[in-house]
């Protein structure tokens, strides 16, 4: 056991010769050339592990939400079933999926019964083109942020189809509330994107994530060569950190109006996904439970799993977008190479374990701030949403959108 | 190769100055409209005017200054003097407009389109997207004109704020749609026989040997599919429907707009679209490939003129009567186009010329009658002319231009169009031509008689006495004007008829 | 029967039972629905073109803004507890004749065409790249070089698309 683990340890920082056994000739001559069995291994494996760790991480995150709301509100929320609640997650999902599926008399059954698999299939197919690791990515297709953004598009679709198969006020009432409330939110939204793509001169997530690291010059792909790229701290061209690396060379630090466009996206994406203050969708105390409402048992479990899987999808996006991908916080100084000792070469496999912890670990914070925001703000109005997006945060976007672009050519 | 490109786009726009400062213009519009946001009067329209003839003014010089043809943004446009000359009728038109719009400022309800910078802005819009559409050599950018226009009509159709405005904006909006979804559906196909979208000098011929290479029929579809989204915008026979109710619905300036300038610009498209691709002269590529073009083209030039002035036959309101009229007029210029000469295309820009301030001339005192009496209905046209002189004696001049007699412009509009038929006739001896003549010549007796219905009811038939109509001086002058414009074209028919030859020199 | 022929016609018969749903649907929000179908159809057809751009946009507007308004827009014009939104059908036996006359004639057009051997397609094959690269480089140099004047007049069209339709839900 400890010697694999430091062979691991010592292969990334060495690099030490292959420790996959695909990455052997014997194999390729069985299976194909190296490169295409390398793909086909990586995308299985990103589809997998973000399948597997979808439904692992929304066990945690409904007792995380619990707990957290029990802190802010200063009482213990779930103690009883396991040490501290923590199988209690479990436990309700146990009881969920033994409830009885109902599907209302009056309901268009066969759209009632197929838009929750829609709804769950259009934010998991939103998956395929985040990078997990330095490797691992599941389509390092070319157009990545823009298939991102579009396919969660089809969200909206399913909402729709749910609020009126159900063949109910609230649900219809929620599903139109939900489509207006994602649809404005695109907007900002995308234009935000667009300040990151211009300034990153790509839109597939993987190349920008190698921008935001030391490994920059390693990436070449898709048409892009980084051999020879710097980077520089907000841009100036007298401050070098491409070895530095760390947090310096991070988006938000590329361009220094980019803090404000990361907020602008985190309002944005908590629109998106519904959450509050901007959850007037599924508001409990006017709506019941927005479109699934009449939603129940495994079909109710589907809808929730999408909902906090949306919720991990745009704060991956933005992790990867502005705060470095996969690429470490901490810096290179002087001699000690903090950057490179706590992220591996790309390509090994200690490489690609530290690359998904930052990843996941970024993540996971920015979702422990969305949840604070959810149970610290009130909810928001229905004007007070919309003005918010179409006065403040729209040309809030616009300006930002011109200002990268005069920075992208001073750059 | 990309610098050369750059460059390239960069000196375009000095040959594009007309078109920026037109979008200019419609930028500044839009900002002096929301600063004046909540004031009673504002200052869009003057602005409108001043911008409009200061474009005017740069057309003029790019008049004087155009050696020979040239061909902007890498061949997306072609300037030529033809295309000049259209532009020129577009910014008249727009102009002309406005002050119609002026005119009589008795604040009612229905006229309060008028202090909403919308109106405005959509207009100068609406004449960038006509520029475009004269200057056009490729079939993307003769999309995007025409639904530029397109699109700000629909608009400007429902300006009156009634179910009447909204219904007509609709029928408006239906139709279009769908014809330029079928006009795109052609210009797919087109690209996919030619692999170019490109109509321009140099490259236009690539356009046709590659279409010569296609069989006829697909080819003949693809044209005709693109043609039917221009014959629209003609109003032409099969493609007219949305006419009278949107000409019956709009506000009256925006119809005498509608009437005139749309239906220019879709000449221009057409006059480039069929004479540039050689698709109208099937002797000039040596093959009979195309030949049936112009025989449909025909058929449907005929059947526009009876269709146009049959309906109009029947008409009881005034600006319907004047739609039928203008789908009979588009009927008589498409006549003019399908005479494959010299002769032919330039007795069509002439007819449009005269057409703008006859038709003008029309609308005018249709408002006119309409903002003292609240009706555009002929039998409340009774007595008229009695109770007020000028108004009557207007009428019967447009009228009679509208017919095409003399001594009015209109008469020799007509003139130029038959005897263009007749050299054709002479020169091919196509029985089909023929035929066009005679229903032509037969259609104008048609047209006497509900033309000049309107006059007869306003001098010989009494009328409810009513309080008189009083003209206002404002009204009158424009009025001079436009009529002093019918005669002097048919008096100096070849000062116009110069410029016009000088327009198809190059 | 290569893999690719096999995927596109899979897609193909996707986009035409979509399309097929339209017409023969009588609830019109089935049809729109169905219509997901087509659009999906045809953005699988342009990936199998290696068109990859194309793809995405196509979703983007006509998942994401199209189909959306068309849904929206039977939505909200009908009343909301109705289940049923019928959308009869008149003139059967003429609207079938005419729909396979048109279809006959643009089938036997398109057959006579024979695409496959036009010039400049022949010859846009010998100079055709890989199908790997992608398009997207490509597109952003056109619409800033060849096609900068279309792109330009585009925002302008979408412009006064905007104020008119401001215009049209403001008034009172």
């Amino acid at each position: 056991m400890r010697s694999w683990f430091v062979r691991i340890v010592y292969s990334g920082v060495v690099e030490a010769g292959p420790v996959r056994p695909w990455r052997t000739k014997a194999f390729a001559k069985v299976y194909g050339s190296y490169d295409k069995i390398q793909s086909f291994y990586n995308i299985m494996f990103a589809f997998l592990f973000f399948l597997a760790f979808i439904l692992g991480y929304v066990v945690f995150a409904v007792y995380a939400e619990r707990k957290v709301s029990a802190f802010i509100q200063d009482r213990l929320g779930p103690m009883e079933v396991g040490y501290y609640g923590l199988i209690q997650t479990i436990a309700d999902l146990i009881k969920l999926l033994q409830k009885e599926d109902i599907v209302p008399e009056n309901a268009d059954k066969r759209l009632f019964m197929a838009a929750p698999v829609l709804i769950f299939t259009a934010v998991f197919a939103g998956f395929a083109v985040l990078p997990l690791t330095p490797d691992v990515i599941g389509s390092g297709a070319n157009v990545g942020v823009f298939y991102l953004l579009t396919i969660i598009t089809l969200d909206i679709i399913g909402l729709l189809i749910a609020g009126w198969s159900s063949n109910n006020k609230y649900s219809l009432l929620g599903a139109m509330r939900s489509v207006a409330q994602i649809i404005s939110y695109e907007v900002p939204l995308g234009l935000i994107v667009l300040c990151v793509v211009m300034l990153c001169q790509t839109l597939d997530l993987q190349a920008i994530s190698y921008q935001q690291g030391i490994w920059i010059n390693q990436y070449a792909g898709n048409g892009l060569n980084y051999a020879q790229e710097v980077n520089y701290l907000f841009g100036i061209s007298n401050i070098d950190v491409t070895q530095v690396g760390g947090f310096l060379t991070w988006n938000v630090f590329r361009m220094p109006l980019f803090f404000i466009a990361y907020i602008i996206f985190f309002i944005a994406t908590l629109a998106e996904s519904n959450r509050a203050p901007f959850d007037i969708p599924e508001a409990e105390s006017e709506l019941i439970g927005g479109f699934h409402t009449e939603y129940s048992g495994f079909r109710f479990a589907i809808l929730f799993l999408a909902e906090y899987a949306m919720m991990l999808l745009v704060s991956l996006l933005g992790v990867v977008l502005f705060l470095g991908s996969w690429n470490t916080p901490l810096p290179n100084v002087g001699s000690i190479k903090l950057a490179e000792w706590t992220s591996g070469v790309p390509g090994t496999v200690y490489g690609n374990l530290m690359g998904a912890f930052w990843l996941l670990s970024k993540a996971m914070a920015i979702i422990f701030v969305q949840m604070w925001v959810r149970w610290t703000y009130p909810r928001l109005r229905v004007d007070q949403l919309m003005y918010l997006c179409w006065k403040v945060l729209t040309p809030a976007s616009l300006v930002l959108l011109v200002l990268t672009g005069i920075w992208r050519l001073w750059m | 190769m990309l610098s050369d490109k750059l460059n390239q786009l960069l000196q375009s726009l000095s040959g594009f100055l007309p078109e920026v400062s037109l979008a200019a213009l419609f930028v500044v519009l839009i900002i002096v409209d929301l600063i004046f946001y909540n004031k009673e009067q504002k200052p869009t329209v003057y602005i409108a005017l001043a911008g409009l003839v200061f474009v005017g003014v740069l057309t003029y010089q790019q008049w004087n200054q155009l050696p020979s043809p040239i061909s902007l943004f890498l061949g997306m446009i072609v300037v030529d003097k033809t295309a000049i000359l259209f532009k020129g009728i577009f910014l008249v038109a727009a102009v002309l407009t406005l002050l119609l719009s002026l005119h009589n400022h008795k604040e009612s309800d229905e006229r309060s389109y008028l202090k909403s910078g919308e109106y405005v802005s959509l207009l100068v819009a609406i004449t960038l997207g006509l520029h475009l559409m004269a200057m056009a050599a490729n079939l993307l950018m003769i999309y995007l004109s025409v639904e530029l226009v397109s699109i700000s009509s629909y608009i400007l159709a429902t300006f009156k704020h009634n179910k009447k405005g909204s219904e007509g904006g609709l029928k408006y909006l239906l139709f279009g749609a769908m014809s330029s979804g079928i006009m795109l559906y052609g210009m797919s196909l087109l690209y996919g026989f030619t692999g170019t979208l490109s109509l321009s000098l140099q490259e236009g011929t690539t356009f046709i040997t590659e279409l010569l290479a296609v069989h006829s029929l697909p080819v003949l579809l693809a044209v005709f599919l693109t043609v039917g989204g221009l014959l629209f915008k003609i109003a032409a026979a099969p493609f007219h429907i949305w006419a009278p109710d949107v000409y019956e619905s709009a506000p009256t300036p925006v119809v005498a707009f509608f009437s005139v300038a749309p239906k220019a610009a879709g000449f221009a498209v057409l006059l480039r679209f069929l004479l540039s691709t050689w698709l109208l002269y099937p002797d000039q590529i040596g093959s009979e490939h195309f030949s049936p073009i112009r025989a449909i083209l025909i058929a449907i030039a005929i059947l526009t003129l009876i269709v146009g002035n049959f309906s109009a036959l029947w008409q009881k309101n005034a600006k319907r009567m004047l739609a039928y009229s203008s789908i009979a007029h588009a009927g008589f210029m498409l006549a003019g186009l399908l005479a494959v000469n010299e002769l032919g295309w330039q007795s069509v820009l002439f007819y449009l010329v005269v057409y703008l301030f006859m038709n003008f001339a029309a609308f005018l005192l249709i408002d006119a009658i309409y903002q003292q009496r609240q009706t555009e209905e002929i039998e409340d046209y009774k007595g008229l002319g009695i109770q007020n002189q000028f108004l009557g004696v207007a009428f019967l001049i447009v009228m009679i231009a509208l017919t095409g007699l003399p001594p009015t412009a209109g008469f020799t509009a007509k003139l130029f169009i038959f005897s263009a038929l007749w050299q054709d006739y002479q020169s091919t001896g196509d029985n089909l031509v023929l035929l066009l003549f005679v229903v032509g010549l037969f259609n104008v007796v048609v047209a006497l008689f509900y033309y000049l219905r309107i006059p007869y009811y306003m001098f010989f038939r009494s009328g409810k006495e009513l309080n008189t109509i009083n003209l206002g001086m404002y009204t009158v002058l424009l009025l001079v004007f436009l009529i002093v414009a019918v005669f002097l074209f048919f008096f100096k028919a070849d000062w116009l008829m110069n410029i016009i030859t000088a327009a198809s020199i190059n | 029967m290569s893999v690719t022929e096999i995927i596109f016609y899979a897609f193909a018969a996707l986009t035409i039972a979509g399309a097929l749903g339209i017409v023969l649907t009588k609830n019109i929000l089935y049809a729109a629905f169905s219509l997901l179908l087509t659009f999906l159809g045809v953005a699988a057809l342009y990936v199998v073109a290696g068109a990859d751009l194309l793809a995405v946009v196509q979703i983007m507007i006509y998942v994401g803004g199209v189909l959306v308004l068309m849904i929206f827009g039977v939505m909200l014009t009908s009343k909301t507890t109705d289940k049923y939104l019928p959308s009869p059908s008149h003139n059967r036996i003429a609207g079938a004749l005419a729909g396979l006359a048109l279809f006959g004639l643009f089938f036997t057009a398109i057959l006579k065409a024979s695409f496959s051997t036009l010039p400049w397609i022949t010859q846009a094959e010998q100079h055709s790249r890989t199908v790997s690269e992608s398009t997207i480089a490509g597109i952003g140099i056109n619409l800033m070089t060849d096609f900068v004047l279309p792109f330009e007049i585009a925002g302008i069209l979408l412009m006064v698309a905007l104020i008119g339709a401001a215009y049209i839900a403001g008034r009172k």
